[in-house]
């Protein structure tokens, strides 16, 4: 049109550069905010579980306990007497007890215990142990943990992706048979999954028994890798089933609401104005400037799922952290209930990093405005 | 003859509603040729938008009919498939602007993507290709190329709609749709688009189809007019002949309400409103809006022909052939609104007044202040009518609610009937409210959904301990009756959405009056009202300050509505005060640069408009948060001298008596 001119067109890599520095310096600042909330959270925990003394009678029956043992274990001090063992461990403990300050201000304390959570040392469990017989609280739990996010991983990304799909359908065939009975179906997420977990456990184990009704694999484990995956995926079917059924309708009635309501945007009319393809329109048009808002629904999702934890793992004895935090309670195994605490406001601070970073990614007015 | 590029024949679209079915289009004909540009003019709701979206197919799911004939070059682009015409039709021989929207942009893709778009979907070029082109039509619309790679939010609502148009002729379509495309922008903004379409109208060779209810911006590029009234085309002509002698009494009606900067004659409104497009009547569609209505009239009028290209539908021209002229159109005049001479008592003083927003960043670390107003001093005089002009973000809103007592201002005073306002208790405060009387924006955000219209006038009055019931229902009565609806029993049972924005926006105009103020603030009384409704708010608010001498504060982004309505305006340019003076002398005599700016770029209907482009300062209004050093206007301001403009603020100075502008061109030399 104009020829003479050269118009200056910014290159690609530009705008890529500045999306990641942008996208840097995001990153940055959540972690710095997250690491703080974090340590605010556990501080917290410490000050409300050391209202009774709690943590510091614990460390001092781990104290005694510890050293009672070494000295007990160690053969030069067999020929003792018990009155003179005894006087031996109280000087020990009393050395320990200086040392790490016990006698000091609690203010103090709080903050090495502090230091200490926040590295994960949390301390040894009063009862339990871990399956390879570690009585460290965060052997304890790590043990537990992978199962715990396989089943809620997978649960969750399988009802995100799925809903979003169907959810788009949808709010295209608005109207139509499947979308009438998502609409009449929507009502029955109220039930938690734990309550559809028992129905079919008496279904698929017992009525019809194709699907075992609980664990994680069978036992005895199979050898090869081949049959132990099968047998995992096998147990996890009716747990994954469960959560599906309690979680799915509901998101994708709301979605689809969200969608149609997103389609008669101005620019999703201008897009069909232009003739732009129908599918690249749901894509482009529709779904990427509604992600931001559908994640954060999904996160909320999540976490009030994450809190079904316990009363799902325990409905199909699924070996993860709610199963563990259950015997805990059950065992008044402090430690580990502190330890799981602590743990899961890591997974917290964890999911809404991730959270932010991928809100960061699909929404540049997040990622702009927040460098701003 | 040549063949028109665009022949429309018989169109008709439908809607099914819940209510019955709405003929938004009813049987169109007109054609477009090449390079020529066809304005839809009518109010709102008349099926302007309906059109665009039936020719470009953009249609919602409640369509009850659709049918007729669109020849595009002689070919029946309605009779072809769905995938045809989304491949072949769209984009690359007919564009769309949309109505100026902030939406009118996907808010997570980049403005170039968006342009280029439609070339790699159908020409099936390379995005890098595609996106050397979005440079250019960047370049063609006056948007740098820097801007390619930027989201929409990242840029102002002119250049927004400048990136818009830059979409629409991406694939240089011959014909281009555009539907309101700068109704939502600022004067300036505005006139600068239409000096580009123009521009490119003259260079591209394209055709255009301009949709509008402004009867100024549609003179702007008109070569042809196409008045439409209730999903009708009531009057086709040439633009000469319609903005100078228009036939239909629509049009004629139309032209008269029109205020207009430079005509001294006052407008006159259109009383009544255009029929429900549910029940439309048997007869003529606007039959009982029309002074020269005659037994005829009762039949549904065909389009009568008055010459080549030219066609009315009305009876009046009927008999023209025998009569050789047409009918007389009786019209009661309206009678011409009185002014007062202005007292001299002054009933608010404002001195050094600066209201300053902080912008705080993470809710507690200060990124800056937006200086809203900054600096301002002025009298209101007791019994005047004043109007604050300027630009949207010039900060005129910010001191109507400074005024009004909603913000303490940063620095300064205002001084209201001898009180200083920032030394009231609370119990005076509320006694100031009902002392000042506020008209808002949007009349249906200013009214609770949920309240009846009686509710909603006896609030005022309970809060201000009118405890007695019939003394109430006797002021919200007198009220009512002062705001011209009446009988009140049919009003005060009514919801607000039941009523039309003129009635809501009387309502709000009776609740403001019915503790009895002495000042009323008006913020942009009717700038959400349609055209032939707005004149007759304005008239009423005259009227209503005239009788009960009240001081009269109208805020308003356009210049040409205040030629009647008020008696002295104040100019406000970056959150200060750049010029004031009475009426006739501002607009006849503008000093300051920036108000001749706004005069030069306010149109008053004439197809002399669309010949030439007008002269226009550049730039973007200035920042609030980080406002430009010296004269606010100076980095767009064509005299701006050097070395003193940019360094130091300009005095109020007094370049012709009683006329003030702050602008270093009138001191002594
Ligand atoms: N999707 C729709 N469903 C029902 N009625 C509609 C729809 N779109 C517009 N209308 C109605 O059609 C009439 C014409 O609307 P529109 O074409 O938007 O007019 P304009 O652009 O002139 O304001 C109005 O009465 C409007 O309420
Ligand atoms: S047909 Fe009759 S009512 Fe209609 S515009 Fe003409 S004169 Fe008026
Ligand atoms: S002071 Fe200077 S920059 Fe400002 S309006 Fe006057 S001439 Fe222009
Ligand atoms: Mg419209």
């Amino acid at each position: 049109m104009n020829p003479s001119k050269n118009p200056s067109i910014p290159k690609k890599a530009e705008g890529l550069l500045r999306d990641l520095k942008l996208m840097l310096l995001l990153t940055g600042k959540r972690i710095i905010a997250l690491v703080l909330m974090v340590l605010i959270g556990v501080y917290l925990t410490i000050l409300i579980a050391n209202m009774g003394g709690r943590v510091d009678e614990l460390r001092l029956v781990q104290i005694r306990s510890e050293i009672s043992e070494a000295v007990r274990g160690d053969l030069s001090f067999r020929e003792l007497d018990s009155e003179e063992r005894n006087q031996l461990i109280q000087r020990r403990v009393d050395l320990e007890v200086r040392r790490l300050n016990l006698d000091r201000p609690f203010l103090l304390r709080s903050f090495n215990y502090l230091y200490r959570a926040m590295r994960l040392d949390l301390g040894r469990a009063e009862q339990m142990h871990s399956d390879m017989g570690s009585r460290e609280v965060h052997a304890i739990i790590l043990e537990r943990l992978p199962a715990t996010l396989l089943l809620f991983g997978t649960a969750n990304l399988l009802i995100f992706f799925l809903s979003v799909y169907i959810a788009l359908w949808l709010s295209r065939h608005y109207g139509s048979l499947l979308d009438r009975i998502v609409i009449v179906l929507a009502p029955t997420s109220a039930a938690p999954a734990w309550f559809y977990g028992i129905f079919l456990i008496l279904f698929f184990a017992f009525l019809v028994p194709i699907l075992p009704s609980g664990g994680m694999v069978r036992a005895p484990p199979p050898e090869d890798n081949w049959n132990y995956t099968l047998s995992v995926l096998k147990h996890m079917a009716l747990p994954v089933l469960a959560m599906l059924l309690s979680q799915i309708f509901i998101s994708i009635y709301s979605w689809r609401t969200f969608f149609l309501i997103h389609s008669s945007e101005d620019y999703v009319e201008l897009a069909r104005a232009k003739g732009l393809p129908s599918r690249m329109i749901e894509r482009r048009y529709i779904l990427r400037p509604t992600l931001a808002p559908v994640i954060t629904s999904f996160m909320l999702m999540l976490i009030s799922m994450w809190s079904g934890a316990i009363i799902l793992e325990r409905t199909f004895s699924w070996p993860g952290l709610g199963t563990l935090i259950f015997q805990a309670i059950g065992h008044h195994d402090t430690p580990v209930i502190i330890g799981s605490v602590v743990i899961f406001a890591y997974l917290l601070a964890f999911s809404i990093l991730v959270l932010d970073i991928i809100y960061g990614i699909v929404d540049p007015r997040v990622r702009i405005g927040a460098a701003q | 003859m040549t063949e028109p590029l665009l022949k429309v024949e018989d169109l008709r679209l439908a809607y099914q509603t819940e209510r019955g079915i709405v003929t938004a289009v009813d049987g169109l004909n007109f054609e477009i040729r090449r390079n020529e540009a066809l304005v839809i003019l009518g109010e709102s709701g008349c099926g302007k938008s309906s059109l665009a979206k039936a020719l470009l197919r953009v249609l919602p799911r409640n369509v009850n009919h659709y049918s007729g004939r669109v020849l595009l070059d002689g070919v029946d682009i309605m009779a072809l498939d769905p995938e045809r015409f989304r491949q072949d039709v769209q984009w690359l021989r007919i564009s769309l602007v949309m109505q100026a929207s902030m939406n009118a942009l996907n808010p997570v893709v980049r403005v170039g993507e968006q342009v280029a778009e439609p070339l790699w979907v159908h020409r099936g070029w390379s995005r890098q290709k595609a996106m050397t082109r979005a440079g250019e039509v960047f370049e063609l619309v006056g948007v740098s190329g820097d801007f390619l790679r930027r989201y929409p939010f990242e840029l102002s609502g002119g250049m927004r709609q400048r990136v818009v148009l830059a979409m629409a002729l991406v694939a240089e379509p011959k014909l281009v749709i555009m539907d309101e495309p700068t109704s939502a922008l600022d004067v300036l903004t505005q006139a600068g688009i239409m000096n580009r379409l123009k521009r490119i109208k003259r260079e591209l060779g394209t055709s255009f189809m301009l949709i509008t209810h402004d009867v100024a911006t549609s003179s702007e590029i008109a070569d042809r007019v196409a008045l439409m009234y209730a999903g009708q085309i009531v009057e086709l002509g040439s633009a000469a002949q319609f903005f100078a002698n228009p036939a239909h009494p629509y049009g004629r009606l139309l032209m008269d309400s029109v205020p207009r900067l430079h005509q001294t004659r006052q407008p006159d409104h259109i009383p009544g409103q255009p029929p429900n497009l549910m029940l439309l009547p048997s007869g003529c569609r606007f039959a009982d809006r029309c002074p020269a209505r005659f037994d005829r009239c009762d039949e549904d009028p065909l389009p009568q022909s008055l010459s080549e290209r030219n066609e009315v539908r009305c009876w009046l021209y009927a008999d023209r052939a025998e009569t050789g002229k047409p009918r007389e159109l009786h019209k009661t005049p309206t009678p011409v609104l009185e002014t007062r001479p202005l007292s001299k008592e002054v009933l608010v003083a404002v001195q050094d007044l600066h209201t300053w927003f902080e912008l705080r960043q993470w809710g507690f670390i200060r990124a800056g202040y937006v200086r809203a107003v900054n600096g301002v001093n002025f009298h209101l005089y007791r019994g005047e009518a004043v109007a604050f002009v300027g630009e949207s973000g010039c900060g005129k809103s910010s001191l109507a609610r400074t005024l009004l007592g909603l913000h303490p201002p940063t620095r300064g005073e205002v001084v209201f009937e001898g009180h200083h306002l920032d030394a009231l208790n609370k119990h005076e405060l509320k006694q100031y409210r009902a002392r000042v009387g506020y008209v808002q924006q949007d009349p249906y955000g200013a009214l609770p959904p949920f309240m009846t219209i009686r509710r909603a006038l006896s609030e005022p009055l309970i809060i201000h301990g009118v405890r007695d019931r019939k003394e109430r229902e006797a002021r919200i009565r007198a009220a009512l009756e002062e705001v011209r609806l009446s009988p009140a029993d049919d009003y005060l049972p009514k919801f607000p959405h039941m009523l039309s924005g003129g009635q809501q926006q009387r309502v709000v105009i009776a609740r403001s009056l019915i503790l009895q103020p002495a000042m009323i603030i008006a913020d942009e009384p009717v700038s959400m009202l349609d055209a032939s409704v707005r004149v007759e708010i304005l008239r009423l608010l005259r009227t209503i300050q005239n009788k009960r001498e009240l001081t009269l504060a109208f805020i308003t982004h356009d210049l040409s509505t205040v030629r009647h309505f008020a008696d002295r305006i104040f100019v406000m340019y970056g959150g200060r005060i750049v010029e004031a003076a009475t009426v006739d002398d501002l607009l006849d005599f503008p000093q300051h640069p920036y108000t001749q700016a706004l005069v030069a770029a306010t149109a008053d209907p004439d197809a002399e408009n669309a010949a030439q482009e007008r002269e226009l300062p550049g730039g973007e209004p200035p920042s609030l948060l980080h406002p430009p050093t010296g004269c606010h206007f100076h980095p767009r301001c064509p005299h701006a001298i050097k070395g003193l403009c940019d360094v130091e603020e300009p005095p109020e100075l007094e370049p012709r008596t009683g006329h003030y502008s702050a602008c270093w061109l009138h001191r002594e030399p």
